[in-house]
């Protein structure tokens, strides 16, 4: 039902149908599969949260920040990666995942302020709002995620019909949400690294969503001129990436193999 | 889909303004201990005398006693009180 939701809006989006073979489709459901990391991460220590059990809280609260914190950005960085990679390689197999991403990224962000919202109460001692906005990182954390509301709300083809030209306009949107985490991060950690990594993965997808960029990078794949160049400018855009990306993705192995078998690590 | 956008951020803003008002700016600006980049209370409990490793000259027991029997005695006293 998925895949014939997913068929169906990208032949709205792009004007043309896609044909994936079996290897994309392989490809596609292998992102997919990826996007149930966090929620298995977690499970355990929200099942015996639920289930009363001793330090179950605690340790929801010690990891949901570090396990669905750096779930929502990683997926975030994932679901921006997809337009770069169609602009670089040519490729469609691919794009149906921007908006699995983007609703798995909503899905995790909304988990994560839930439990935040009613487990961090040793962090935050006050009323549910001071768990949501009683600090200044709270509130952008929060706001980014509540800005994903409408564009989870208009992510199907309905909505596409409905709003027409002004889709793409809500859609923008991602932008505002780009710049507030970033505002999160730099509030909660300073100048330090994992802004620093932030920075380094937003870089590269930044670049290559400035229109004339962008436009060379096309008319040179298509027309297959400026080999070299496109290939050293590849090498360093993936190396600006994985400068930020590959720590994250550690954090979150580290602490997301902590959280899973109940032994969360408290800083 | 303006107005949901809109009611969206009014909501943040709103959380963030009576959270403001009701705590003040000092509390508002500040982050816990072990919240972001801030060090753990662990870590900050700990003077810097205290976080740093003992000097040699103090793990080394004070010289022995002129007799035998009394050295023996008082080093088993010493590195029992060093290791408690």
């Amino acid at each position: 039902m998925i895949s014939d939701h997913a068929d169906a809006y990208v032949t709205k989006v792009s004007g043309e149908r896609v044909r994936r073979s079996e290897l994309g489709t392989k490809a596609v459901w292998f992102f997919r599969a990826l996007l149930l990391i966090p929620f298995v991460l977690m499970g355990p220590e929200v099942v015996s949260a639920i289930a009363g059990l001793p330090d179950g809280i605690a340790n929801v609260s010690a990891s949901v920040a570090d396990v669905l914190g750096t779930s929502t950005f990683l997926i975030f960085i994932m679901m921006l990666a997809v337009t770069p990679v169609h602009t670089i390689t040519g490729w469609r197999w691919h794009v149906i995942l921007r908006r699995d991403y983007g609703i798995a990224m909503f899905a995790t962000a909304a988990t994560d302020l839930t439990l935040a919202a009613t487990t961090t109460g040793d962090t935050f001692p006050g009323t549910v709002l001071t768990r949501v906005g009683g600090h200044t990182f709270l509130v952008a954390g929060t706001l980014s995620t509540l800005l994903l509301v409408p564009l989870v709300v208009t992510a199907n083809r309905r909505a596409q019909l409905w709003l027409g030209r002004h889709w793409k306009s809500v859609q923008r949107l991602t932008y505002v949400v780009w710049g507030t985490i970033l505002i999160h991060l730099l509030l909660l950690f300073g100048l330090g690294t994992v802004f620093l990594y932030a920075v380094a993965v937003s870089l590269p997808l930044a670049l290559m969503r400035v229109p004339w960029v962008r436009r060379w990078w096309d008319s040179a794949r298509r027309a297959g001129t400026h080999r070299t160049l496109r290939i050293v400018a590849v090498v360093v855009l993936i190396g600006i990436f994985a400068l930020g990306y590959v720590p994250l993705a550690h954090e979150l192995a580290d602490k997301g193999a902590a959280a899973f078998v109940q032994n969360p690590v408290r800083d | 889909m303006d107005g949901v956008t809109t009611v969206c951020v009014v909501v943040a803003v709103a959380i963030g303004t009576s959270q403001l008002v009701k705590e003040g700016l000092q509390e508002f600006l500040y982050r816990p201990p072990g919240v972001g980049a801030s060090p753990s209370e662990t870590e900050t409990a700990g003077s810097p005398a205290a976080a740093q490793p003992p000097q040699v000259a103090e793990i080394i027991p004070a010289a022995p006693a002129p007799t035998p029997r009394t050295m023996q005695r008082s080093r088993h006293h010493h590195h029992a009180a060093q290791y408690r």
